[in-house]
């Protein structure tokens, strides 16, 4: 994905999670949208790309929350890097790889996000509260809408490689 | 392996770089950037932030209706017996003013400031229940001020950019409030619960409680000003083991649709050292 696709892409992702999805709330969980494409664009795009954008997602999420810059980076980047090591092995149709992919992402950027915010003492050290209440339910929004974020993203990578190919 | 060895080299340098990013922002080395960077941001996020709640609020609204018109029947009836309470408070407000004057007293007050910013975003983070104003350094806003709304205490200024202020909501988990009840005085804390509500900790076992009671803040510690509506007692856990009671409060303020908030750019905090002397002065009165 290049600059002039991806920033614009985030950008608007990253409003639309700070904006909408905010109210979508399933006890204290809801759906991350910045992850969901991350974790996506790792198992289509070339490496390491979504690696890349996860870092660019967490500094933009960032500006809109009231948590030190720096700290959805973190857990972005982690859960971007293990999505990526399904590259390659995962085609449009598949149904079990990116869901699989967003169940372990959420998990890996709630950890790391909630270790980042008990350590900086910005959250009271409630792991299994917090975990239940606000990862779990996260978790079942981002595996319900991985499928067509997906999908989405996958008709925008083919439409990127053919016409990066025609050129 | 050599790919694995190039992704291996970006996630190390990307993770220190967050980090690094991370300890600047924590000792706000970030703060300019980020002021700049937000700034262009704002008039976009008003506008998402505007329409994504308007629609909310109207397709709740027309689901609402038919509730209230029922509700509306309860509340006339509850009306008509108010009515009759509120001739005799009213008796009761006019011998209080005669007998104020008679003794040369009068309530101080409390001197606000108010400063009106629109919402125009939420945070993020699931685990941390801000709110972003359109007001910030430049308009006087600081941090630690309260921010109230139509309905009650919303919360205080958490971090504030020159056009921008990220405002800690009541309900978060890191939020702790000095309150005390409305009809008892009874005083506890009030901290946010990750399901969204509020708890009042700390509540003395003495003390009677009923749910219904109006919470207000106390304003010990000087965050707060006193007795801004915080919320409503849902339910009370009074177990004779424990030194204190607790008790569920169901915030007044919705905390989903705020729209419009004030910010509290001066009050006059409560006083401590007055009660301080009084106690000293009772206690040199004491042979």
């Amino acid at each position: 994905m290049n600059l002039a696709t991806g920033l614009p892409l985030l950008f608007l992702s990253v409003l639309l999670q700070a904006g909408v999805l905010t109210h979508l709330r399933l006890l204290g969980g809801q759906p991350d949208l910045v992850l969901l494409i991350v974790v996506s664009w790792s198992l289509l795009g070339r490496n390491p790309e979504g690696i890349v954008w996860a870092f660019a997602g967490g500094l933009l999420l960032d500006l809109f929350s009231g948590a030190p810059l720096g700290v959805s980076s973190v857990g972005l980047v982690l859960a971007a890097y293990v999505a990526g090591v399904g590259k390659g092995q995962v085609g449009l149709n598949n149904v079990v790889l990116p869901p699989v992919m967003i169940l372990v992402g959420t998990a890996i950027y709630h950890s790391v996000t909630l270790a980042l915010l008990v350590t900086l003492g910005m959250y009271p050290p409630l792991w299994m509260d917090s975990l239940t209440y606000v990862t779990l339910p996260s978790g079942i929004l981002n595996f319900v809408l991985v499928w067509p974020i997906f999908r989405s993203l996958g008709f925008l990578y083919a439409r990127l490689r053919s016409r990066r190919s025609t050129q | 392996m050599r790919r694995l060895g190039n992704r291996t080299v970006t996630l190390a340098a990307l993770l220190a770089a967050s980090l690094t990013v991370l300890v600047l922002s924590r000792g706000g080395a970030t703060r300019p950037l980020e002021t700049v960077a937000f700034a262009p941001l704002q008039p976009i996020q008003r506008l998402v932030n505007n329409v994504s709640t308007g629609f909310i609020t109207r397709s709740e609204q027309r689901q609402e209706i038919e509730e209230l018109k029922a509700r509306v029947r309860e509340l006339e009836q509850t009306v008509a017996a108010y009515q009759v309470d509120l001739v005799r408070l009213r008796e009761i407000e006019r011998d209080y003013d005669r007998l104020s004057e008679l003794l040369d007293y009068s309530t101080q007050a409390q001197d606000q400031q108010l400063l009106v910013a629109d919402v125009i975003g939420r945070d993020t983070s699931g685990f941390l229940r801000f709110i972003v104003i359109n007001r910030g350094a430049r308009d006087g806003v600081r941090v630690g001020q309260p921010v109230i709304s139509d309905r009650g205490l919303v919360g205080r200024v958490g971090d504030v950019t020159a056009t921008a202020a990220w405002v800690r909501l009541a309900i978060d988990q890191d939020s702790a409030i000095n309150a005390r009840m409305q009809n008892t005085r009874t005083e506890g804390t009030v901290v946010g619960q990750l399901a969204g509500g509020m708890r009042m900790q700390f509540i003395p076992q003495e003390a009677v409680i009923e749910e219904g009671d109006l919470v207000l803040t106390s304003g010990l510690g000087g965050n707060f000003p006193a007795d801004i509506v915080i919320g409503q007692v849902a339910s009370v856990r009074a177990q004779e083991a424990e030194l204190f009671q607790e008790a569920e409060i169901r915030p007044t303020v919705d905390f989903d649709r705020l729209e419009l908030v004030s910010v509290i750019t001066a009050f006059e905090p409560v006083d401590p050292t007055l009660f301080e002397e009084t106690i000293e002065e009772e206690l040199e009165q004491t042979p």
